[in-house]
């Protein structure tokens, strides 16, 4: 029998964080926090789970990815509505106003790549899960791993300077 | 797990700047204790049934939605800000016009009340506690799930909202424009106690409360269905139960555990944010200009939706999701102004009957400059005005006006048990 309310306890926060940081926002990662553990919950049945919290992560992190593309699709342009920015009270406005408008940019930017890249994307930067990590609970390669990420910073890259110059 | 194997990003590059922005973030520490516990049943249920699925989990509600959203936490404060003063309005007035005098007698002498209030109709049909405190009329306290708390000062136009999870303090402070009359005079809720409505309460019958024998009374002001139940020998208030149209959905609000002149530490109501927490103040603009608020709407909607108008002037679910945030993340000016504009169009048609007092007429299309899509009766002007397709204010005289639409009437409210 597994110990939910142990592996709640234990995991639950960081697995939550994991939706946040792709998301920005309380709501939708309320949302994908329960998806990722209701999706662990059948996983469970058919798999033996050895680390709890990197599959529950990676689940947060699938199901936030495909939250930021619905939201994009729902809404046209616009970005999902993120919460206020909870900055450290040291940055200066200016710096807070720029933080936030990056953030944003690379968010809607995320929606626009593969959802496998996003992905390994998001485990590795915003999550900092290395290289073996990803390519251990993806059942892939490191260096597809290397591969997947090289090609989802270009794509970035590209669609950051789009918007840049875009907006500019 | 923080290893990145020396894959550094150039410092200069937009992308490196762009995930340097993400992770200077504050990231809150965790879900709540309610969404902790709405899933951890979710899952039991889920272990016992043998599947699991999103339906297991209690929905994020319409009410979760604005709360954690800092923006239309805006509108709903704008709200809020609105529902208190017409509770506290609704009560008053209403205790004075049923003839019920020691009833009547009690309320008059009200500096202080608290009650909780169950909200059922605005967050997709789950009913909502919060616990609400009033002190000398124009300080309100409501606290909300999620240890949400919101603390307004009605006279001083301001607004504090607390979230004990993420530590923050938001305080709003309301310029209210527009409007004939002077704004102060649509707040004091004292004020509106001493102005006693003339309407008749009819006298529904008896019932048993908690034990107690409570005499019932009914009385319709504007689309609002109000029951009272009061003690049917003291005259102490029992419960009232509301029962309001909210644009396509019905809200139902009832108020229990009423306690009346009860002793509230004034530090309950302070406006200072409690230590630890990070304070945000906001300036928030509010038209109370009805015509100017029903355009704004219309036009932002109709932007959005082939030059139709919306099927309701006032149902807040379907205005909100006009807000649009702009590529730096902060919302557009036109949704600042609209999020202002839902939020006092609802609290200004709250406590009007629709076909008497005004009437929308949602068939009319964006343009067509010789059709009243929205009119309303001006008391303070004694005037009726009129918003036509084109958009243009125009006042208008009883003939022009076209014939009423049906609209969802306010239902019955069960009686209670």
């Amino acid at each position: 029998m597994t110990d939910w309310e142990g592996i709640l306890s234990r995991d639950g926060p960081a697995v939550w964080r994991t939706a946040w940081r792709v998301l920005g926002n309380r709501a939708d990662a309320d949302e994908v926090y329960q998806e990722a553990f209701l999706a662990a919950v059948e996983y469970s049945r058919k798999h033996e789970v050895s680390h709890w919290r990197a599959l529950l992560q990676r689940l947060a992190t699938v199901r936030a990815i495909d939250k930021l593309r619905q939201r994009m699709r729902r809404r046209g342009r616009e970005m999902p509505l993120p919460d206020e920015p909870l900055e450290s009270s040291d940055a200066m406005p200016s710096q807070r106003s720029e933080n936030a408008e990056l953030s944003a940019k690379l968010r809607a930017a995320l929606t626009k790549i593969s959802p496998r890249q996003a992905e390994v994307f998001c485990l590795f930067h915003l999550d900092g899960w290395s290289y073996p990590e990803i390519a251990e609970h993806l059942a892939i390669s490191s260096d597809v791993v290397g591969v997947w990420l090289h090609r989802a910073r270009g794509q970035l890259r590209e669609l950051l300077s789009e918007k840049n110059e875009v907006s500019s | 797990m923080n290893n990145h194997d020396g894959n550094q990003l150039d410092s200069d590059d937009l992308l490196a700047k762009s995930l340097a922005a993400i992770n200077a973030e504050l990231v809150p520490e965790g879900p709540d204790a309610q969404t902790n516990a709405d899933l951890l049943a979710a899952l039991r249920k889920a272990a016992s049934k043998g599947r699991a699925s999103r339906s297991m989990v209690n929905p994020i509600g319409l009410l979760q939605r604005a709360l954690a959203m800092t923006f239309t936490q805006k509108i709903f404060a704008t709200v809020a800000f609105t529902l208190a003063g017409m509770l506290l309005w609704f009560m008053f007035t209403m205790f004075s016009s049923v003839g019920y005098a020691e009833v009547a007698a009690t309320l008059r002498s009200v500096h202080s009340m608290t009650c909780t209030a169950v909200v059922t109709g605005m967050a997709n049909g789950k009913p909502t506690t919060m616990q609400m405190m009033f002190l000398d009329a124009n300080h309100v306290r409501e606290e909300l799930p999620g240890s949400i708390v919101f603390i307004s000062d009605n006279a001083a136009h301001r607004f504090l909202t607390l979230n004990p999870t993420e530590k923050t303090a938001t305080v709003i402070n309301f310029d209210l424009v527009g409007g004939e009359k002077n704004p102060q005079q649509d707040l004091d809720f004292v004020d509106q106690f001493h102005q006693i409505a003339n309407q008749k309460g009819d006298v529904i019958g008896e019932q048993q409360i908690d034990g107690v024998t409570a005499k019932g009374f009914r009385v319709t002001q504007g689309s609002t269905l109000t029951t009272v139940w009061a003690d049917a020998k003291s005259g102490a208030l029992l419960r009232v139960e509301m029962t309001m149209p909210m644009g396509s959905t019905t809200a139902h609000v009832v108020l229990s555990d009423i306690v009346v002149d009860a002793k509230l530490d004034e530090s309950l109501f302070s406006l200072e944010p409690p230590a630890g927490y990070t304070l945000k103040t906001q300036n928030e603009s509010v038209n109370l200009n009805l015509d100017d608020n029903v355009v704004t709407v219309l036009k932002a909607y109709s932007a959005e939706n082939q030059g139709n108008f919306p099927p309701r002037i006032n149902d807040m679910s379907v205005l909100s999701k006009l807000i649009q945030i702009d590529a730096n993340g902060q919302p557009t000016a036109d949704s600042t102004k609209l999020g202002s504009a839902v939020g006092a169009l609802f609290g200004l048609l709250f406590p009007q009957e629709k076909g008497k007092d005004y009437d929308y007429i949602p068939t009319v299309h964006l343009g067509d400059a010789g059709s009243i899509v929205f009119w309303h009766h001006d008391k303070d002007t004694g005037k009726l005005m009129a918003v036509f397709g084109d958009l243009s204010i125009k006042e208008v005289t009883a003939d022009q006006l076209p014939p009423p639409v049906k609209d969802t009437e306010p239902t019955t409210i069960p009686a209670a048990n």
